[in-house]
């Protein structure tokens, strides 16, 4: 059996986070192409996420295997209050098997550690067999697949493609892990038969920065070892605080591999992105990802967790910003006067026009009331309060899904005139650190 | 004798102790004082309410005064007027700049003599909000009621 090709691309993704958020995927579902799962969410609610799959209609799913976790220092996956290992990286470590289960929380794993060819072989077949076992398993067990067969709905438990396992390079440890991950994905590329394959390519932003290590990259990774894609993973890589050097090299990587035939998918991303995966941005990219509450970058470790904060999407500005800076952006060019201002400036989303309504200063504070919690100081701390993270997250979905339908039309041309006219509009009132950013990405795209 | 000078520098207060040094001069003054007061991502460390009812943000700090203007301008949406205090009688130039820049205000303790001077007057700054400012009364009266 061959293997499939990624289908449907350009991808827009979704990172499930917690459960919580489950109800705002499924009410957004139709504006999304493909939802990624973390591994040790997978393998910490194993049950919860197989139903979520197979009852509330996602088609079309993916899980990052989060391998890395397992070549860091162990404090990394240490829980602070227990000072064991997380429950979640130990199930997972279970799950893998070999040299993760023998120095998880222990001691991190090593490019020498898989000198011998079995440990290659064991953690590719495991990781693999998670990604297209565990979801089905308990889908079996519910009785949930008899169902989905029976209405025809029977790929749904399986993945939209495999993830061969990965470990994370920074500029220092390339050399070390490169030819690792280039075994792990050869191995990978033998084993995923029937599926299709996606490498995760998960780099320190100083990668993009040197042109001996993008070419160590496009040699590793441009096709030649059978996969279909690129899953890119920038560690802490927000565009809107990218310079203009690391935004080409990033361009250099995803254009190398598109032209050989391997699509680059970015897996924490936001608009730049986007525009990447549009005729305006020459189609560099062919999928972006992002999360929820945690938006769009991350950090590779520490591995899971955070605390949500109350951001608002600011559409003009591609970015989610502290509500208090948001009601500056807002406030400031007058934008909060009268609805129609609103909508024209700010947002026209179905969940600003359900707040805004007659009176938008009483509408915009809808998405920044909190409440207070103590710490285990005793010290106040300010939390959303339900209603807000709800308000937030509905606009920040249906802005996101705004977006890709303006891009779906626009030229460059649009695109940068929108860019420059927030950055005119804007400065004034937020300061220069606020905008710089849409100045960086106008030059960026007017050099593509 | 610089070992002497170390010696005899006085411990400065922690943030905590700096406010409860403060806050009765602060009521003896007649305003109405609520500590640690919840509002929109970010806790005030005091927030005073005058006899017509304007509302005055606090920001306590022992040194870092960037970073109480930074926490200070987030204010400036929920309260009137916003000042930082600080256990120092009077701000460097350039912290003076900064304030005169911004509108915030400036309230020195002197910890030899245990007293307090508005050493810069904060103003009624464009950022401030209605909207944010009419739910904080209303969060101040509600804890009241409690």
């Amino acid at each position: 059996m061959a293997r499939v090709e990624l289908e449907g691309l350009p991808w827009h993704m979704l990172r499930y986070g917690i459960a919580r958020e489950a109800r705002y995927i499924v009410d957004h579902w139709a504006n999304l192409d493909v939802l990624v799962f973390a591994a040790n969410s997978v393998a910490h609610m194993p049950k919860a996420i197989a139903t979520f799959v197979g009852e509330r209609g996602i088609d079309a799913f993916l899980i990052d295997p989060l391998t890395h976790s397992f070549q860091h220092p162990p404090t990394f996956v240490i829980n602070p209050d227990t000072g064991r290992i997380k429950s979640s990286v130990d199930k997972l470590a279970t799950a893998y098997g070999g040299v993760s289960r023998v120095k998880a929380g222990r001691e991190p794993v090593l490019p020498e550690d898989f000198r011998d060819e079995t440990e290659i072989r064991t953690l590719v077949a495991n990781v693999l067999d998670f990604q297209t076992s565990t979801i089905q398993g308990h889908l079996d067990n519910e009785g949930v697949n008899e169902y989905l067969e029976f209405a025809g709905l029977g790929d749904r438990a399986r993945p939209a493609a495999l993830v061969a396992p990965y470990f994370y390079m920074q500029a220092t440890t390339i050399d070390d892990w490169a030819d690792v991950n280039r075994r792990l994905l050869r191995e990978a590329s033998s084993r995923s038969e029937g599926f299709s394959l996606l490498a995760e390519l998960v780099i320190d932003r100083d990668v993009l920065v040197n042109d001996e290590h993008i070419a160590t990259l496009l040699r590793v990774y441009s096709g030649g070892l059978g996969h279909d894609g690129v899953l890119l993973w920038v560690d802490d890589f927000s565009e809107d605080s990218a310079s203009l050097q690391e935004l080409m090299g990033l361009r250099q990587l995803a254009v190398g591999l598109r032209d050989s035939g391997t699509p680059v998918l970015n897996l924490y991303g936001g608009y730049l992105s986007m525009v990447l995966c549009s005729a305006a941005g020459d189609r560099v990219l062919a999928g972006v990802c992002h999360g929820l509450e945690y938006g769009e970058d991350r950090a590779v470790v520490p591995v899971g967790g955070g605390i949500p904060t109350a951001k608002f999407y600011m559409p003009a500005l591609h970015k989610r910003m502290r509500y208090q800076e948001a009601i500056r952006a807002v406030r400031g060019p007058g934008w909060l006067t009268a609805p129609g201002t609103y909508f024209e400036n700010v947002c026209g989303c179905g969940a600003c026009r359900r707040l805004i309504g007659m009176d938008p200063n009483v509408g915009f504070f809808a998405y920044g009331r909190t409440t207070t919690k103590r710490d285990r100081n005793g010290r106040a701390r300010e939390y959303p309060l339900p209603e807000t993270r709800e308000n937030t997250l509905n606009h920040y979905l249906e802005a996101k899904a705004a977006e890709w339908d303006f891009l779906s039309q626009a030229t460059r041309d649009d695109v940068i005139d929108g860019l420059l006219r927030a950055h005119r509009e804007l400065r004034s009132h937020i300061g220069l650190d606020e905008v710089a950013h849409l100045e960086i990405w106008v030059e960026f795209l007017r050099s593509l | 004798m610089a070992l002497r000078s170390i010696k005899n520098r006085r411990r400065l207060p922690s943030e905590a102790e700096l406010t409860s040094m403060v806050v009765p001069h602060l009521v003896r003054f007649g305003f109405e004082v609520h500590l640690e007061v919840g509002a929109v991502t970010r806790s005030i460390d005091a927030v005073l309410v005058d006899e017509q009812g304007g509302t005055t943000a606090i920001e306590f700090k022992i040194r870092d005064w960037r970073r109480a203007l930074v926490q200070a301008r987030d204010h400036q949406v929920l309260c009137e007027r916003v000042a930082i205090c600080m256990p120092r009688r009077h701000p460097t130039d350039e912290l003076l700049g900064a304030l005169q820049a911004s509108g915030i205000g400036y309230i020195g303790y002197d910890l030899d003599s245990d007293d307090i001077e508005l050493a810069v007057a904060p103003q009624v700054t464009p950022a401030y909000w209605s909207t944010a400012g009419d739910a904080l009364r209303e969060r101040l009266r509600t804890e009241d009621e409690r």
